[in-house]
């Protein structure tokens, strides 16, 4: 059985860097030969196809609930994002956001096997369950945003910069990415407010709470505030382009970091 | 294998008009100039930038492609007197590099366009069902256009766009994807604005023009299938633009940043994209600084479109390799192919002449042989002219592929074989029976 697990690891490991170095041809000026733009997205679902069942067939091994490891839940994190990326790609030209979400997702995997299966939080493990789901779903769609303004960026100051259209690699367009931006915004914030909200509740029923959870809540409620305004102000006054990407990246990239910390703190041993 | 004819690089376009033919013209020009020079195979290429007349003779010879070229360069004189000293004649390895340039679009006014293969597959159809196109014409454009798809796949000679109007819509679509429903304001009717209009539309955005006079903007706006918009309507439709393309000959700026934040709400956020055409400039460049806003005036539109033909220009260089080496290939299968029928009939004639002597000897000796025992001494006579002539033929072939003088080597050689064989002659009638 092991031996099945760890195939299906490797070929889903495989499956993401392959999707991902095909995104990369696709999106680099350079011509590429013969190269099918169906190939990479569907490279990336067969990967993901096979992350999931390697989470299962992993869980079942283990008889632990995947919720309630850290392994498991940075694989939902980033099954999430393919997920949200395969919604979103229909009919939009997104091949680089695509390589981003690709690389992410076997970073998560590689860092999920090399961590172990490690049964986290104790407490109301209903509370736990809703809060954990809450912020993996959340985490996971919002990192996709993160990308993406990360993409708008990049593309806004190219197009400012006046240079040939020919050179550097094809990103996406800046309406796609701002539409992509908003959507994951509407689905990932109102899931980070159920996990903040929940993780709350959580904290009140633990006795002590060391320094490394403070920063780790404190990290999650910023992102989630620069988020919340980001959506809000988007919403109610039409806030949109440079501003907003750069914090809808920035609560992004305070996301990753609370990931990072529990990864951190997984690898040094102090439990998942 | 010939080309005759004339360009963007020997002819100016009063020239080149002359001698163009129209697509519902084609059928019949080819067929009247096929018969009139007597070729074997013609092909006609009319576009903007050239017209070429590709042939080749109906019996090929080292002469006969240069008889064929001068015969098609004073019919094409007597169509269009004066053309004479701005025609191109390119004959064998030249004609069928020309060819692939032409394809690839390498020798184009703007290389990299892509409109010439296209127009290069219209000519080769038309040809076509005109009857026109033969066994050497249809391999040599099969593989014309094999190469013009190797050289978009292994270079990025077509990547940019080269001209303000196309670098224009490539940067609207850069920031609204598809162009579809969105809106296109042209202020002003300047003809390169109108270009630049044009193409937005038919990439799918809705067009309307605003004019200080009314009369012209209601006449440009009926050129280009736009809703003309009288000048105090400019305010309001700023506010529901996404692309403005203005070119007028005011002294000031038309559209300054006042202007923008004030219908900035109205807006939510959504960019606009500012092409700016006129000279004096109608945009104050301050708003370039504003987020969601993108300006681009004629220098920044000129100093795109340059950037991407030096990438192409370095990119031409990449394909130019390619051609040289697919011309190669092209010639060494060509001239091997040439000489096929040749040593088909060489075969066939020396085991005919072996069998013709078996036979003969076996009626002169009375010796009746057993079926599946002269079976078997056929067999070895095959095997024998299969041995004999395995080396001869390597030989050929090898001479064939490696001929660097053009086709009149590989002719030379064919006509060498036949009449050393006599190949072409008549068979002999077989002789009575002789004794031995």
């Amino acid at each position: 059985m092991n031996q099945l697990i760890s195939a299906i690891f490797v070929a889903s490991a495989a499956s993401y860097l392959a999707s991902c170095a095909l995104f990369v041809a696709r999106i680099r000026r350079s011509p590429t030969t013969h190269l099918r733009p169906q190939w990479p997205p569907r490279l990336l679902e067969i990967g993901a196809g096979l992350h999931l069942t390697y989470l299962v067939l992993y869980s079942v091994v283990d008889r632990l609930c995947p919720l309630f490891s850290l392994h498991s839940a940075l694989g939902i994190v980033s099954l999430v994002g393919v997920v949200a990326y395969a919604i979103l790609s229909r009919g939009r030209r997104l091949d680089a956001l695509g390589g981003f979400v690709a690389a992410l997702a076997a970073l998560f995997l590689v860092t999920a096997h090399g961590i172990g299966a490690r049964p986290t939080s104790t407490g109301d493990r209903w509370l736990v369950a809703v809060h954990i789901t809450a912020n993996l779903l959340g985490g996971g769609v919002l990192l996709v945003a993160g990308c993406a303004s990360a993409f708008y960026l990049w593309s806004e100051r190219r197009l400012r910069r006046r240079r040939s259209l020919a050179r550097g690699p094809r990103l996406p367009p800046l309406e796609s990415l701002d539409a992509v931006v908003h959507r994951l915004l509407w689905f990932g914030v109102p899931l980070l407010t159920i996990g903040i909200v929940t993780g709350r509740m959580v904290i009140e029923h633990v006795e002590t709470v060391s320094a490394g959870e403070r920063v780790r809540a404190v990290l999650s409620i910023a992102s989630w505030l620069l988020l919340l305004a980001v959506l809000l102000l988007r919403q109610l006054r039409g806030w949109r382009g440079r501003r907003p990407a750069y914090a809808a990246l920035g609560g992004a990239v305070g996301i990753l970091l609370v990931i990072a910390l529990y990864v951190a703190r997984a690898l040094l041993g102090d439990g998942g | 294998m010939i080309v005759v004819g004339l360009s963007h690089r020997s002819a100016p376009v009063a020239v080149r008009e002359r001698l163009a033919v129209a697509p519902t013209d084609l059928p019949l020009r080819l067929a009247e100039l096929k018969q009139r020079v007597d070729a074997g195979e013609m092909l006609i290429l009319s576009t903007c930038n050239r017209v070429e007349v590709v042939a080749a003779p109906s019996a090929p010879g080292p002469c006969s492609d240069s008889e064929l070229g001068n015969r098609i360069a004073d019919a094409l004189e007597s169509a269009a007197p004066g053309v004479r000293p701005h025609l191109y004649l390119r004959e064998e390895r030249s004609a069928i590099e020309h060819l692939f340039r032409v394809a690839c679009s390498l020798d184009a006014m703007v290389v990299g366009e892509p409109q010439i293969l296209g127009q290069l597959k219209e000519a080769f159809a038309a040809a076509r069902s005109a009857g026109t196109i033969g066994p050497w014409l249809n391999r040599a454009f099969e593989h014309a256009f094999r190469v013009a798809k190797r050289v978009r796949s292994e270079t990025a000679l077509g990547a940019g766009q080269v001209s303000i109007p196309t670098v224009a819509v490539d940067l609207a679509r850069e920031i609204f994807s598809e162009l579809d429903g969105h809106r296109v304001v042209l202020v002003g009717t300047g003809e390169i604005a109108s270009l630049v209009a044009t193409r937005l539309g038919r990439a799918g955005a809705r067009l309307c023009v605003v004019g200080r006079t009314f009369e012209r903007a209601r006449a440009v706006a009926g050129a280009i299938g736009a809703e003309p918009r009288a000048w105090d309507d400019f305010p309001g439709l700023l506010a529901s633009a996404d692309i403005v393309v203005s070119s007028t000959s005011e002294r000031g700026h038309v559209i300054t940043p006042e202007h923008v934040t004030q219908i900035w709400r109205q807006r939510h956020g959504r960019s606009l994209f500012l092409v700016d055409l006129a000279v004096p400039r109608d945009v104050d460049p301050r708003l370039a600084e504003m987020d969601g806003v993108f300006l681009y005036n004629v220098d920044d539109l000129s100093q795109v479109a340059d950037a991407a033909l030096a990438d192409r220009r370095h990119e031409a260089e990449k394909a130019d390799a390619i051609v040289a080496e697919e011309t190669e290939s092209y010639m060494r299968r060509a001239h091997a192919e040439r000489i096929t029928p040749t040593l088909v009939a060489l075969r066939e004639h020396w085991r005919k002449v072996l069998e013709a002597e078996l036979e003969r000897s076996l009626r002169a000796e009375h010796v009746p042989l057993e079926t599946g025992r002269k079976e078997a001494v056929q067999r070895a006579t095959l095997a024998a002219v299969e041995k004999l002539l395995h080396a001869p033929t390597e030989r050929l072939r090898a001479w064939a592929k490696e001929d660097r003088c053009g086709d009149w080597h590989t002719d030379l050689l064919v006509r060498a074989v036949e009449e050393l064989f006599q190949l072409g002659e008549p068979e002999a009638a077989p002789e009575k029976n002789v004794k031995r």
